[in-house]
C-alpha cells in the first residue's frame, strides 16, 4: 500500500499541482525504466518509454478512480507504452539485442544469464528486472506492482529457480550458482 | 521470508548482467518536452478527444525517427482513416486492449454476472474475490490473507481453508494475483500466451445495445495449430471499460449441455460483498477451519527419492514392452518407447467360444502374441511425440463403447501424458506421487523382506533397494472419517535383469479392494505378464511415433 506522503502527492497532482506530479515521477522513474526495460531490452528506449508513460499518465490522471493505485496504474501504462514501441518497430527487439548487449558487457556469464532471463514468462522477467536493474527493495516493488511482499518473494524465488534450472540444463557449472 | 536473498551467487550473476545505476530524471527538462500534455492537464479539460489527439501526436513524435517507421505510420494513418470513415468515430479506433486494462485498474470493484447464473465480484485493490458458481456453490477467496471460504448448497458447514507459506516463501495453492489477471488477463496474456495457447488479441468494431463498441477477440490455438474462438470482450469506447464478455465453453460442457457460449455483463460498483454470507450462505452455519500445512521431507526419504529418480532415469529408454493378462481373455498391450517418444496399443483378447477371431490362447509366447496383434484392431492407440499427445479410439466390432472412430489431440503442456503410455514410469510410482509428503514408516506389517516402506496420505510404497529402488508393492488407500481403507494393491514379482543389468518385473498383479472406484461389481485380481525387449533406434516399426497417422479416417478433436 502507498504511504501517506504518496497519497497526498497523488491527491495534490489530481487537483492540479504539477510539482506533486513531478515528485511522483521522480519516485517512480527507476521502477518504470526497469519495467520498460523488461519489454524493450534497451536502456535508452526504456527511459523514453518511462517518460512517455508520465505524459500519458498526466493527461489521464483524472480517470484514476482509486488514487491509492497510482503506481500499479502507472506501471500498466508504462508496459503498454513499451509494448507499443516494440509493436511499432521503433527498433527490432529480440534476443539479438540481448546478444548485442551481451557483447557490450565484458562479463563472460552475461550472455547465458540474459538468455536465462529471456526464457522466463513475461511477468517473472519483469519482476527479475525490477529487482536487479537498479536494486529495488521488496517494498518498492510491492508498491509498484500492487501485490504483497510475500507474493513477490514467492514469485522471485520461482523465477530464480527456473533460471537456475535453465542454466544447469545449458551446462552452466553448478558450483557457480 | 526473503528466501531469494539466500542464493547469493545467482543474485550476483543477475545483478552483474542487468544491474545498472539508478537512472536520473530531470522533471524540468521533461516539462519542456511535454508542454502540450501539461497544458491539457492544467486546463483540466474533459475533452478526451483533444487529449487523445495530443497523445497520438506524442507517440508519433517518439517513433517517427526512421524512414521505415515513417512508411509504417503512413500506412497506419490510411487504415485509421478507413476505420474512421467506416465508424465515424476516432474514439473507437483508438481503444486498445492496453487502454481497457488501464481503465479497469483504475476502478474499485468489478462485478460480472453471467447468463448461466455464475456471478463474481472482485476488489481490484485488495484482490478479494467472491464467486457464485452456476451450481450454487459460494467461494470467497481472500488473497490478502491466503484464506478461502467454501460453501456448497448441500453442505451444513462453511469450510475455511488457510494456506501456510512454504519455507522458501511460496504460498500455494492460490497465489495472489491482481484482479486484472483473475477477471480478464488470463485471456491470452502471461504464461498461457507465452506457451502459444492463444493468438494475439484481435480488435473489431461492434455494437452493444445499439451503441458502438470495440470488440476484442481471442482465439485458442489447438494442439494441431487450429484456431478456435475462445472469448470476445466488448469495451465501451468512452470509458474504455469492458461491458460484456462472451466465452466459449469447454468441449465437455458444450456437449453435455448443448450450450456453446456464456455471456457475462460487467459493471464497476464502488462497493462489494464483505463475506461469504453476503453471497447467500446461511448465517447460522458453523465455520470449520482447516490449515493446509506443508510437509517437510526427511534426509532419508530424500535419499530414496534421489536413488529412485536416478534408477528411473537410467532405465533403458528404447524398448518394446508387451503386457498381457494371464487369464483366457483380457487385455493385451504393446508399448514402444524411443527416448521421449511413446506409443501404446491396447487390444482385447475376447472369449474364444464367442469371438474366435478375436482370441488367442493364453499362455502364449511373445512372438505368438505379436503375430496375433497384426490381424487385430486395437481398441485404443496412443502416441506421444514432440509435445503432442494423440489418443485414437477405434470402433471395435465386439466393443460398442466407441460409436465413432475418434482421435483426441492434446498438448502435453496442458494435459498429462496418460500413465499407460509408458510402462517404466509405473515401476517408481512414489517418485511421481505427491512426494513432498512422503515419510518412512517402520511398522507396516505387509512390508516385504528387504524393502523400505514409504507412505503419504494416498499410498504405501514398498521400495526394494536391491531391485533398483522399484516399488515392488504399492497399496493405495483413502481415509473415511479417520479410518484408513484400502482401494487397491499392485504387486510386482518375478524380477529379471535386462542385458543392461536393470531389473524389471515379469509379473504384475492388481487387486481391487473397494468398489467405489468402479460403482459396479469388483473386477477380479488382474495378474499380468510383462516382457521387455530392448531395441536399437532403427528397429522400431515404421511410423510408430507418427501421431498424424492416427488421424486418418477419424473424427478429430483438438484441445
Amino acid at each position: 500500500m502507498p504511504d501517506k506522503s504518496e497519497t497526498r502527492l497523488v491527491e495534490a497532482a489530481f487537483n492540479g499541482d504539477i510539482d506533486s506530479f513531478g515528485k511522483l515521477c521522480q519516485r517512480y522513474y527507476g521502477p518504470m525504466v526497469a519495467i520498460a526495460y523488461s519489454v524493450v531490452s534497451d536502456h535508452q528506449l526504456a527511459e523514453d518509454a518511462a517518460q512517455e508513460s508520465f505524459a500519458r499518465a498526466l493527461v489521464s490522471l483524472r480517470k484514476l478512480k482509486n488514487q491509492t493505485r497510482f503506481a500499479p496504474w502507472l506501471a500498466a501504462i508504462c508496459r503498454n507504452v513499451a509494448k507499443d514501441m516494440v509493436a511499432t518497430k521503433v527498433r527490432q527487439i529480440s534476443t539479438k539485442d540481448f546478444s548485442q548487449a551481451a557483447r557490450n558487457n565484458t562479463d563472460e556469464n552475461a550472455p547465458v544469464i540474459r538468455r536465462a532471463i529471456e526464457q522466463l514468462p513475461v511477468s517473472a522477467k519483469e519482476l527479475v528486472v525490477l529487482r536487479y536493474y537498479n536494486g529495488l527493495s521488496y517494498e518498492q516493488i510491492s508498491s509498484v506492482l500492487g501485490i504483497s511482499q510475500a507474493a513477490i518473494n514467492g514469485r522471485l524465488t520461482r523465477a530464480k529457480r527456473k533460471m537456475a534450472k535453465y542454466l544447469k540444463h545449458n551446462g552452466f557449472p553448478e558450483n557457480r550458482l | 521470508m526473503n528466501a531469494d536473498r539466500n542464493n547469493k551467487k545467482l543474485d550476483e550473476l543477475i545483478f552483474k548482467t542487468v544491474g545498472r545505476e539508478k537512472p536520473t530524471f530531470d522533471f524540468d527538462k521533461w516539462k519542456q518536452a511535454h508542454k502540450e500534455e501539461i497544458q491539457i492537464y492544467k486546463s483540466q479539460t474533459s475533452d478526451e478527444k483533444t487529449s487523445r489527439s495530443v497523445r497520438i501526436f506524442k507517440i508519433g513524435r517518439t517513433i517517427m525517427k526512421s524512414p521505415i517507421t515513417k512508411t509504417a505510420a503512413a500506412a497506419v494513418i490510411i487504415i485509421a482513416v478507413i476505420m474512421i470513415l467506416h465508424n465515424g468515430s476516432v474514439d473507437i479506433a483508438s481503444v486498445t486492449w492496453g487502454d481497457v486494462q488501464e481503465a479497469f485498474l483504475a476502478q474499485s470493484w468489478v462485478h460480472v454476472i453471467y447468463d448461466n447464473g455464475r456471478e463474481e465480484w472482485m476488489n481490484i485493490q485488495e484482490g478479494k474475490h467472491f464467486y457464485i458458481s452456476e451450481f450454487g456453490w459460494r467461494f470467497f477467496d481472500d488473497r490478502t490473507s491466503h484464506t478461502r471460504f467454501d460453501y456448497s448448497p448441500k453442505s451444513n458447514k462453511i469450510l475455511e481453508v488457510k494456506s501456510k507459506s512454504y519455507p522458501e516463501g511460496e504460498v500455494p495453492p492460490w497465489e495472489p494475483r491482481i484482479a486484472w489477471e483473475v477477471i480478464l488477463g488470463f485471456l491470452g496474456e502471461g504464461e498461457s500466451r507465452a506457451m502459444g495457447l492463444y493468438t494475439d488479441i484481435e480488435r473489431h468494431f461492434d455494437t452493444v445495445d445499439g451503441r458502438n463498441a470495440m470488440r476484442f477477440d481471442i482465439y485458442y490455438v489447438g494442439a494441431l495449430g487450429n484456431r478456435d474462438l475462445a472469448s470476445q470482450i466488448l469495451a465501451d469506447p468512452e470509458t474504455r471499460l469492458p461491458i460484456r464478455i462472451r466465452s466459449r465453453l469447454t468441449l465437455g460442457i458444450r456437449e453435455r449441455y448443448g450450450v456453446e457460449y456464456i455471456t457475462g455483463e460487467y459493471d464497476f460498483p464502488d462497493t462489494g460483498p464483505e463475506s461469504i454470507f453476503d453471497l447467500g450462505a446461511p448465517s447460522n452455519l458453523k465455520i470449520v477451519s482447516r490449515v493446509e500445512s506443508v510437509d517437510t521431507i526427511s534426509a532419508e526419504v530424500q535419499q530414496i527419492l534421489q536413488a529412485g529418480e536416478k534408477a528411473a532415469q537410467e532405465f533403458p529408454k528404447r524398448y518394446r514392452a508387451i503386457v498381457w493378462q494371464g487369464q483366457e481373455h483380457g487385455t493385451i498391450q504393446v508399448k514402444y518407447r524411443n527416448k521421449d517418444s511413446l506409443h501404446s496399443l491396447n487390444y482385447f483378447n475376447l472369449d474364444g467360444q464367442k469371438y474366435p477371431d478375436c482370441h488367442i490362447d493364453i499362455p502364449a509366447t511373445t512372438a505368438a502374441i505379436l503375430a496375433w496383434t497384426t490381424n487385430q484392431m486395437p481398441v485404443g492407440v496412443g502416441v506421444y511425440n514432440d509435445g503432442i499427445i494423440y489418443r485414437r479410439y477405434n470402433v471395435h466390432p465386439y466393443h460398442d463403447v466407441n460409436k465413432q472412430t475418434k482421435v483426441e489431440v492434446h498438448r502435453a503442456s496442458t494435459y498429462p501424458i496418460p500413465g499407460f503410455f509408458c510402462l517404466d514410469d509405473d515401476f517408481w510410482p512414489y517418485f511421481y506421487s505427491k512426494n513432498k509428503s512422503l515419510k518412512i514408516i517402520t511398522y507396516h506389517s505387509e512390508t516385504p523382506p528387504g524393502c523400505v516402506a514409504l507412505s503419504n496420505r494416498n499410498a504405501y510404497y514398498f521400495v526394494d533397494p536391491l531391485k533398483d529402488y522399484i516399488s515392488v508393492k504399492t497399496i493405495y488407500i483413502r481415509n473415511v472419517d479417520g479410518q484408513e481403507i484400502k482401494n487397491s494393491e499392485t504387486s510386482l514379482s518375478n524380477f529379471i535383469q535386462l542385458p543392461t543389468g536393470h531389473w524389471y518385473p515379469q509379473k504384475r498383479s492388481i487387486h481391487f479392494y473397494d468398489n467405489h472406484l468402479f460403482r459396479r461389481e469388483l473386477p477380479p485380481e488382474l495378474p499380468e505378464n510383462i516382457d521387455i525387449q530392448l531395441l536399437q533406434e532403427d528397429e522400431f516399426p515404421i511410423d510408430t511415433f507418427n501421431g498424424e497417422k492416427l488421424l486418418e479416417g477419424a473424427k478429430i478433436e483438438t484441445y
